[in-house]
């Protein structure tokens, strides 16, 4: 049999509201990594992920976004994060779903990653697309969710870190 | 920050938000190829057919000039006879948001690799998905998600979502990718992966 890997290495569940939801000192020994968060916040917002708490205009995106009858794209250049929603956005009451796959995160290239996010509230919703791009060949070590407006993720929101 | 829970054993979880086969800690390494010279072709052979589902990931680049390539041709256990079909949803960096398909192909076409005239050391990153590629009764679908951003607004690169075919009903024992139009440039990774 071939060697097990997709390795759960930290799960997050807030009891509390908080800000930001951080995974720091990562392993560099997996080749990947995916991140999967299911969440709530305290307004409707948009979630962002930054690494190695880079604040610096070292990120970019581009988002493609299903939202009812029309389908959108949009994209970032320079931006602070990688900006995981264009039109769509978080609710207060409904859990929306995402994933986000980090490739070769421990390597020496630029860091490509791309996330799926569902939501859906009975009237509104959306699924997006995203790939990003972190311009920067140093591992990554720490990975942090936040909110675009500065805003919580709700109690009960869960992320979760695996190794792949 | 305030935790309820560490290190839950969660890998059905995570791998069951793409949709695919669900089972804690069945995730398995077949094969990884990281590319140490420049190469049309990567292929996995004498895959066994002991699980319910394949994934590879990769990260890529080409050696042309382009800041995209069309990405990857894959075929099945050598077969290059027009039997394959896909469909392409994708948008580029600019905006434009664009589907198409293509029928009795001799490869199943998907999105995308990063081309050699993007920013250096910018990889494109993809995953593909075949359920149920032991099946001998069924035909094979792929499904692939990739592209990349090169931090401009531009035509191109792209990103987005792909579907194949393969019209026949043998197991799957060997996948070949190749590049559509030039070489995959050396650090190119492509990682097997059996869920089971």
């Amino acid at each position: 049999m071939a060697t097990a890997t997709f390795v759960p290495i930290a799960t997050q569940t807030l009891g509390s509201a908080a800000a930001s939801i951080t995974f720091s000192s990562i392993p560099g020994t997996y080749t990947d990594l995916r991140l999967v968060l299911t969440c709530t916040t305290s307004v409707a917002d948009s979630v962002i992920v930054q690494y190695n708490a880079d604040t610096a205009t070292n990120y970019s995106a581009t988002l493609l976004t299903g939202s009812g009858a029309a389908a959108a794209s949009t994209s970032t250049t320079s931006a602070t994060s990688i900006r995981l929603h264009n039109v769509g956005q978080t609710s207060t009451t409904v859990p929306e779903t995402f994933s986000l796959d980090v490739f070769s995160y421990a390597g020496s290239t630029n860091k490509t990653a791309f996330a799926t996010s569902a939501t859906d509230t009975n009237g509104a919703g959306s699924v997006e697309l995203t790939v990003g791009l972190w311009r920067s060949t140093s591992a990554i070590t720490q990975v942090t969710l936040k909110l675009l407006g500065g805003n919580n993720f709700a109690i009960g929101s869960i992320a979760t870190l695996f190794g792949i | 920050m305030p935790l309820l829970q560490t290190k839950a054993d969660a890998s059905a979880w995570g791998y069951g938000f793409l949709g695919a086969t669900t089972s804690t800690g069945n995730f398995f390494l077949i094969s990884k190829q990281v590319l140490g010279s420049t190469s049309a072709t990567v292929t996995f052979s004498s895959i066994p057919n002991t699980y319910k589902s394949l994934q590879i990931r990769s990260i890529a680049r080409d050696s042309g000039s382009n800041s995209q390539d069309i990405g990857f041709a894959f075929n099945f256990n050598s077969d290059t006879g027009n039997n394959y079909t896909w469909h392409r949803l994708y948008t580029s960096e600019g905006g434009t948001i664009t589907a198409n398909a293509g029928s009795s192909q001799p490869a199943n076409y998907m999105w995308g690799c990063a081309g050699g005239g993007l920013a250096s050391n910018i990889f494109s990153a993809s995953t593909y998905d075949i359920i149920d590629y032991a099946s001998t009764s069924k035909n094979k679908t792929l499904r692939g998600i990739g592209g990349t951003n090169n931090n401009t607004s531009s035509a191109n690169p792209f990103f987005g979502i792909s579907s194949g075919l393969w019209m026949s009903t043998s197991a799957i024992n060997s996948i070949t990718i190749t590049d559509y139009t030039n070489n995959f440039v050396t650090g190119s990774t492509f990682a097997l992966y059996g869920v089971s």
